[in-house]
C-alpha cells in the first residue's frame, strides 16, 4: 500500500472512530440484545416479548401500507402537476409541502384534537372518523406526503416529453395513451409508496398521541412503552426495534430495486426538457382543489385551532416558568444543529472522496436513515450508562443523540454540493501556500455556505420539536419542548400545549431570520453564494 | 448553567411522579438552600428510568404512588433502607403504612380506583355491580401495565375475590360484561368525556381533580371496598452521608404542615389526597371521608412480587394481546 493511501486512511480514521462510538457500538449493543440478553440493565423481571408486540407489528404494517397508498397517489399527481404543468399554485404548493415537512406530527394531531373538542364537532361522522384508525392513516399520509413528492418530483422532471409527443404524432387512442402514461407513472408511484411506507412505519408522534387515545398498539409506541413503563423490557424493545429496522430497510431495498428496474425508463440520455404545459381547465380545477384542501386541512385549520387555543384565558395565563421547555430546546437545538452540520460535513467529505471509504459511508448514511431516532435513543440509554463513563442523565448525551439522529440526513443533503466542489480550487490554493484553515474558510465555507446554512436550519428546526429521543434521554430539570407539549396534550391541557408549541415555532422563525440576516450582512461572500 | 454530565451539580436530583413535587421542591430549596433538580414523569416512566439506570443511578429521591412499586425497587436492590424519619406525628393509618425495614416513606394516600361518572347519572355501589347488564360495555379502566396506579386496583379486585389466581374469574367477568381498557387516566377520562363510556374507573385524585375542574358535570363515587394507594418516597442506595441528610430534610419538609397545606391547596391534580400525619390540614372538603369506609390495604411485598405475572396475564386474557 502506498504512503498516500495510508495517509488517506489515517485522515478518515477520526470519522470512522466517531461512527464506531456513536452509531455502531450503541446500535449493535441494543439490537443484538435478543441474542445477548445479559447485556440489558438489571430489570424488574420483564418478559422478553412485549404483550402487544404482534398486534403492534400488524397494525404498523397495515396503517403504513394504507397511508403510503394514499400519500403516493396524491403525491404522484401533485409532483406531476408541479413538474409538468404551469400553474400559479406552485409557490403555495412549495410552501405547504415544506411546512408540512417541518411541522411536528404531534402538533398536527394536537391541532385536530383541539378542533374536535369543540362542542359542535364533538359528536358525528367526522369526529368518529378522526378517532379511529382512519384518522391515524390520514395523519400518517399527510406527514408522508412531502417525502413522497420530494422523491417523485425529480423523476417526473427527468422524464422526457418524447413519448407524449410520439403518441400525439401517431394519434394514439386515448385509452392506450392512458395505459402508456400509467406504465410510466407506476415506477414513479412505486418510489413514492415505498418512501411513504418507510416514513409512516417510523412515525412516532401520531402513535404517541392519537394511537394512545385509541388504544391501538403501534410498533414505535410499543418500543417506547417497553422502555418507559414498568416492568422495563429492554430485550422486548430490542426485538420490536429489529422488526422496525427490518421493515424500513426492506422498504429501502425495494426502492433501490425499483430504481434499478425502471431507472432506464425514467432517466435516459435522450431527455429533452421543455417548459411545462398550461393545464387544461379540468386539470387546473383539480390542482387548485388539491392545493386548497390539503393546505387548509393539514395546516390552516389545525394551526388556527392551536393559535386560538393558545390565547384562551388571555395573556395573563402565560407565566415565565411555562416557557422553560422552549428555552431548553432552543439551547439543545443550537448546539446539536451545529455539531450535526459539522459531522455531516465530515461524513459528506468522506462520502464524495470515493473509493472503499466513500462507498462504506454511502451505505452507512443510507442504512442509518432506516434507524429511527427512537431506536437510537434506546441504544444510547444502554450504551452510555456505564460506571466510569456515564453520560445518561446529562444534557451532553441528549445533544449527542440529537446530533447522531440528524447527521445522516444532513450528510445526504450535503452530498451533491460537496461533489460539485472542484478539487483544483483546493490544489491551486495549496500550491500558493494557503493554510488549511483559510482554504476551508475561503473555498469550502464560501461555496458551501448555502447548503450548510440550509442544513443547519433544517437540523435546528428538527431538534427543536424532536420527540422520541427527547422522551427517552431528557436530563433532570431540562424538559425539552416535545416532551412538555406531549405531556400537556395527553393531559388534555390543550391551551398550555398550544402556547408552548407556538413559542417553539416563533423561536424557530426568529432564529431562521437572524441567521439569514447575519449571514447576508456579516459575510460578503454569502450574498454571492446564495444567489449563485 | 448547563450540566452536560449527569452528576456535576450539588444538591438533589428528584424524580417526581407527583404533580405538586416540583412546586414543593422549589419551596424546599427556598427554605433550606439545598438545590433540587426535578424530573417530572408518570409513575411507570419513573420506575422504568430508575430501573434502566440500575446500579449506576442518576437520581437521589423519587416520589410516586404505590407501595408495591417501591417494594419492587427494593427487591431489585435499587433503594436504601431505614429512611423513615423518626420525628413525624403519624396517624394510626400512617403508622400501618410504614414498612418494617423503612425502605420507603409514606406521605399520604389516594384510592387506586373510584367511579367517575356524569353527575346526573347514578354510579354502582360496589365493584360487583359492574357485572349488571346495565353497565355492559359502558365502563372503562386503565391498562395496569402502562398506568402505574392501576395495578393496585387490579390486585385489590383479585384480593377481594379469592386472591391470585382464584380472583381471575372476577376480571374475566368484567371483561365479559364489556369492560373497556385504555392506556392511562387521560385516555380513560377522554373516553368518558367523549361519551364512549358512562363510567370511568380512575385514581381518586384524577377523578376529584376533574370533578372540581368542571363542577356540576362530573361526580365521584367511592365503591365498597376501595383499594388504598399509599404515596411513597424512596432514596437511592448510593447516597453519600451528606446527600442522605439532605434527602432526609427533604422528606421531613414534604411531611411538614406547611408543605402539606401547599400541596392540598395548590397541588392539583395530585393535591386531592388524604393525609397521614396528625399535623396536616384536612383533605379538600369536596372529597368524601374515608374513615367510615372499608378500605383494602394490600401487602406490598406479596402483590409487588406478582406484578409482572399479573400484568402479563391481564394483557393476554383481558386485552387479548
Amino acid at each position: 500500500m502506498s504512503v498516500r493511501r495510508y495517509r488517506g486512511i489515517l485522515r478518515t480514521l477520526p470519522v470512522w472512530l466517531i461512527i464506531l462510538i456513536f452509531f455502531v457500538y450503541p446500535l449493535g449493543r441494543f439490537l443484538l440484545l435478543p441474542w445477548f440478553p445479559h447485556w440489558a440493565p438489571e430489570s424488574l423481571g420483564a418478559a422478553s416479548w412485549p404483550s402487544d408486540g404482534w398486534a403492534a407489528l400488524r397494525n404498523s404494517v397495515v396503517l403504513a401500507i394504507a397511508a403510503a397508498g394514499l400519500a403516493a397517489a396524491l403525491g404522484t399527481f401533485w409532483a406531476w402537476a408541479m413538474e409538468r404543468r404551469r400553474s400559479a399554485w406552485h409557490p403555495w404548493s412549495e410552501a405547504v409541502l415544506w411546512l408540512i415537512f417541518l411541522m411536528p406530527s404531534y402538533l398536527l394531531t394536537t391541532g385536530w384534537e383541539i378542533l374536535f373538542a369543540a362542542p359542535i364537532l364533538r359528536h358525528g361522522f367526522l369526529h368518529d372518523g378522526f378517532y379511529s384508525p382512519v384518522g391515524i392513516i390520514v395523519l400518517l399520509a399527510a406527514k408522508a406526503l412531502p417525502f413522497a413528492i420530494f422523491v417523485v418530483r425529480p423523476l417526473w422532471a427527468a422524464l422526457g416529453h418524447e413519448l407524449t409527443e410520439a403518441m400525439r404524432i401517431f394519434a394514439v387512442r386515448p385509452g392506450r395513451a392512458v395505459r402508456v402514461f400509467l406504465r410510466l407513472a407506476i415506477p414513479v408511484a412505486s418510489a413514492a409508496t415505498v418512501v411513504s411506507f418507510i416514513e409512516s412505519v417510523q412515525e412516532f408522534g401520531i402513535p404517541a398521541t392519537l394511537g394512545a387515545h385509541l388504544h391501538l398498539p403501534i410498533l414505535t409506541y410499543s418500543i417506547y412503552a417497553a422502555l418507559s413503563t414498568s416492568p422495563l423490557n429492554f430485550v422486548g424493545a430490542s426485538r420490536l426495534a429489529l422488526l422496525l429496522v427490518v421493515l424500513a430497510f426492506s422498504g429501502a431495498l425495494v426502492q433501490i430495486a425499483l430504481q434499478r428496474r425502471f431507472g432506464a425508463v425514467l432517466v435516459h440520455a435522450q431527455v429533452r426538457h421543455r417548459l411545462p404545459a398550461r393545464p387544461k381547465r379540468s386539470e387546473a380545477l383539480v390542482i387548485a382543489a388539491m392545493n386548497l384542501v390539503v393546505g387548509v386541512l393539514v395546516l390552516v385549520l389545525p394551526m388556527l385551532a392551536i393559535v386560538r387555543s393558545a390565547f384562551q384565558g388571555g395573556v395573563s395565563a402565560l407565566r415565565m416558568a411555562d416557557w422553560d421547555p422552549v428555552l431548553h430546546s432552543l439551547g439543545f437545538a443550537l448546539l446539536a444543529a451545529s455539531l450535526a452540520i459539522l459531522l455531516a460535513w465530515l461524513f459528506a467529505r468522506s462520502l464524495v472522496s470515493g473509493g472503499v471509504g466513500g462507498r462504506a459511508m454511502d451505505v452507512f448514511s443510507m442504512g442509518n436513515m432506516a434507524v429511527p431516532g427512537l431506536v437510537l435513543g434506546a441504544a444510547y440509554i444502554m450504551a452510555f450508562n456505564l460506571p466510569g463513563f456515564s453520560l445518561y442523565g446529562g444534557s451532553l448525551l441528549l445533544i449527542l443523540a440529537y446530533t447522531a439522529a440528524t447527521a445522516p440526513m444532513l450528510t445526504r443533503l450535503l452530498q451533491a454540493p460537496m461533489a460539485q466542489l472542484d478539487r483544483s480550487l483546493g490544489d491551486a490554493a495549496r500550491i500558493h501556500g494557503v493554510s488549511a484553515w483559510v482554504r476551508w474558510l475561503d473555498i469550502d465555507a464560501a461555496l458551501l455556505s448555502r447548503p450548510l446554512v440550509r442544513g443547519w436550519l433544517l437540523a435546528f428546526g428538527t431538534v427543536m420539536f424532536e420527540l422520541p429521543v427527547s422522551e427517552l434521554l431528557y436530563p433532570a430539570g431540562k424538559t425539552p419542548l416535545g416532551v412538555a407539549v406531549l405531556a400537556l396534550n395527553n393531559g388534555e391541557h390543550f391551551a398550555a400545549a398550544a402556547r408552548l408549541a407556538l413559542g417553539g415555532l416563533a423561536s424557530v422563525a426568529l432564529v431562521t431570520v437572524v441567521v439569514l440576516v447575519l449571514l447576508r450582512f456579516a459575510l460578503p461572500d454569502y450574498r454571492m453564494a446564495v444567489t449563485q | 448553567m448547563w450540566s452536560f454530565w449527569p452528576r456535576q451539580k450539588p444538591g438533589l436530583v428528584f424524580y417526581s411522579a407527583v404533580s405538586y413535587g416540583p412546586m414543593l421542591a422549589q419551596a424546599f430549596t427556598k427554605e433550606s438552600g439545598i438545590p433540587v433538580r426535578v424530573v417530572e414523569m408518570s409513575t411507570g416512566a419513573l420506575l422504568a428510568r430508575v430501573s434502566a439506570q440500575g446500579n449506576n443511578p442518576q437520581w437521589d429521591v423519587a416520589w410516586f404512588d404505590g407501595a408495591s412499586a417501591a417494594a419492587g425497587l427494593q427487591r431489585a436492590h435499587l433503594v436504601a433502607s431505614g429512611i423513615v424519619p423518626r420525628d413525624i406525628p403519624w396517624t394510626d393509618l400512617g403508622k400501618s403504612l410504614i414498612p418494617a425495614d423503612g425502605a420507603w416513606i409514606p406521605t399520604g394516600y389516594t384510592l387506586a380506583g373510584v367511579f367517575l361518572h356524569p353527575a346526573k347519572r347514578p354510579a354502582p355501589a360496589t365493584w360487583d355491580d359492574l357485572l349488571q347488564a346495565r353497565w355492559r360495555g359502558r365502563f372503562a379502566m386503565n391498562n395496569p401495565a402502562i398506568s402505574g396506579p392501576t395495578y393496585p386496583q387490579v390486585a385489590g379486585w383479585l384480593y377481594s375475590h379469592g386472591g391470585w389466581p382464584a380472583g381471575q374469574s372476577f376480571l374475566l367477568a368484567l371483561k365479559a360484561n364489556g369492560m373497556q381498557v385504555y392506556p392511562k387516566n387521560s385516555n380513560t377520562i377522554h373516553a368518558l368525556s367523549q361519551g364512549e363510556v358512562d363510567l370511568a374507573i380512575v385514581q381518586s385524585s384524577a377523578a376529584y381533580a376533574l370533578a372540581a375542574e368542571q363542577p356540576g358535570r362530573w361526580a365521584v363515587s367511592i365503591p365498597k371496598s376501595a383499594v388504598l394507594l399509599p404515596r411513597v418516597m424512596v432514596f437511592a442506595d448510593h447516597l453519600s452521608a451528606k446527600q442522605r441528610r439532605d434527602a432526609a430534610d427533604f422528606a421531613r419538609f414534604m411531611l411538614s404542615p406547611k408543605a402539606q397545606e401547599l400541596a392540598m391547596r395548590k397541588g392539583a391534580p395530585d393535591g386531592y389526597y388524604w393525609p397521614i400525619t396528625r399535623t396536616a390540614p384536612t383533605a379538600d372538603p369536596g372529597m368524601a371521608s374515608t374513615q367510615s369506609l372499608p378500605l383494602i390495604n394490600l401487602d406490598p411485598a406479596f402483590w409487588g412480587a406478582r406484578e409482572s405475572a399479573i400484568n402479563a396475564w391481564f394483557s393476554s386474557h383481558i386485552l387479548g394481546q
